[in-house]
């Protein structure tokens, strides 16, 4: 469209409304002349444009002169990037969530679920049926290292919940070992102080045999029968001893309620050259009720003689 | 003066300096003009401005010659109203001078159009409307339809065809009461 053609249609317009519009002609025939003058002359950055070069030379050349890179496509590339960004989000939220319901196809599943097992702080539920996770996947959690904990199959994926009862069952697996060395150590102490009430009773027998033995009577009365088997009911007991100064060896059954479960003979004695004792002094089978006890008594006579009863 | 094409066009937008060199030697004085008739500071800076913003690209024109011309004027318009609203927000200081004093500055722009080489036109102009005169001026120095007109300012056709009656009936009305000089 020319200038000229411009104010023709111009004008044909304003006459509609108008009758003389020469004036108004002339008035826009000025200003369009104002449009006819010589073309500014151009600095350097205007002719390195106008030089004329290729597309991308010149807008290399534009971006060395202006210092501002000139790259029409920038904006293209950041909205793909952008695009794909949001894209991969996107993604891993649907699978994420289908992960948390264990609605992904099995193997994927699995896959979801070691993956976050071994490498995230918490934990999807693995496919139903599926093994518990592996030893590699529980040592690779700090945590549970230091706890000691072992870790099963999680099927809730709420790791808070796994994690109190794991320090839950750390914290009664050390109050049992607790109690199991408190009740060795008990049962040490009872058992020492039981060694202590035998050698005692060992050295009281000793002293008594050897009382015995200087005084040359028989002496059956050992401590044997104190110690015997009892298991109720009608007593029924045997001591050997030593007479003059012999080892006696007795057991007795002691009843219920009686303090002599039984009187034991002592046995015929035989002396090597000693004075031979031949006792019929029974012998104290202290039984406490209901309690049978076993024991072994010796003892050795000055003269080395030895005897044995029952009764 | 050569006619733009869109043969030039092409060619310019494929680099060759011939043909960009007629569209500087065909446009900017158009656009000098057009930047000149509203009444711009500087008009020949402006200009340059407008051209190495449109040069650079060049390989994005579509539409050949017309869409050449549009995007030419669009930057130009651009240009002038980024102008106008520095003005705005930086007055223009001058050393005082009695003389002139009656208490009221005139416009950067009623100055430009004032100044010689413009007289009454600039008068008459400066009576419009700013949207009247902006059509006025983009179709006669811009060569530009109602179309591209609408194009550039963001309206429409319709809007652009209203203003235009209506500035040319105020320029008839300056010239029935003789107050613009011919």
């Amino acid at each position: 469209m020319s200038t000229s053609a411009v104010i023709e249609e111009m004008l044909d317009d304003l006459e509609e409304f108008v009758n003389l519009t020469d004036g108004v002609g002339d008035m826009l025939e000025e200003l369009h002349a104002l449009g006819e003058a010589a073309a500014p002359v151009p600095d350097g950055e205007l002719v390195v444009l106008l030089a004329g070069r290729t597309s991308a030379r010149a807008e290399a050349l534009v971006t060395n002169a202006v210092g501002v890179p000139a790259r029409p496509h920038t904006g293209a590339r950041r909205s793909v990037l952008v695009g794909l960004a949001v894209a991969v989000i996107v993604a891993m939220g649907i699978t994420s969530a289908a992960a948390a319901v264990n609605e992904l196809p099995t193997s994927m599943q699995r896959v979801v679920a070691h993956f976050s097992e071994t490498y995230l702080p918490f934990s999807f539920p693995r496919p139903v049926g599926d093994p518990p996770a592996t030893g590699e996947a529980r040592r690779s959690r700090p945590d549970e290292r230091s706890t000691g904990a072992t870790k099963g199959t999680r099927t809730d994926g709420s790791s808070a919940a796994h994690r109190r009862d794991v320090a839950a069952k750390a914290r009664a697996q050390a109050l049992a070992d607790e109690r199991a060395k408190a009740d060795a150590r008990a049962r040490a102490a009872r058992a020492e102080a039981a060694a202590k009430a035998r050698a005692d009773a060992r050295a009281k027998a000793h002293a008594h045999a050897a009382k015995s033995g200087s005084s040359g009577g028989p002496d059956s009365s050992l401590p044997d029968g104190e110690e015997g088997n009892g298991s109720g009911g009608t007593g029924h007991g045997s001591s050997s001893g030593g007479a003059g100064g012999g080892a006696g060896q007795g057991t007795g059954t002691g009843t219920g309620g009686s303090t002599h479960a039984h009187q034991g003979h002592a046995g015929a004695g035989r002396s090597n050259g000693g004075t031979a004792g031949k006792g019929d002094r029974p012998t104290v089978s202290d039984v406490h009720p209901g309690k049978p006890t076993s024991g072994l008594g010796s003892g050795g006579g000055v003269s080395g003689t030895s005897g044995s009863g029952s009764s | 003066m050569t006619d733009l094409t869109d043969e030039i066009v092409t060619a310019a937008v494929a680099g060759d300096s011939d043909a960009l060199g007629t569209i500087y030697a065909v446009l900017s004085p158009k656009v000098h003009g057009y930047l000149r008739a509203r009444g711009a500071d500087d008009p020949e800076g402006l200009t340059h401005e407008v051209f190495v913003h449109v040069l650079r690209r060049m390989g994005g024109i579509v539409g050949g010659a017309a869409g050449l011309r549009t995007f030419m004027f669009s930057v130009a318009h651009a240009r002038y109203v980024d102008e106008v609203r520095r003005h705005d927000r930086r007055p223009k200081h001058a050393a005082y001078r009695p003389e002139l004093d009656d208490r009221c500055e005139p416009s950067a722009e009623s100055t430009v159009l004032s100044s010689p080489g413009v007289g009454h036109l600039a008068n008459a102009l400066g009576r419009l409307q700013d949207d009247q005169r902006s059509v006025i001026t983009l179709r006669v120095l811009g060569d530009l339809s109602i179309e591209q007109t609408a194009e550039v300012l963001g309206r429409s056709p319709g809007a652009i065809k209203q203003l235009q009656r209506r500035g040319l009936l105020a320029l008839r009305a300056l010239v029935d009461r003789g107050e613009v000089a011919l």
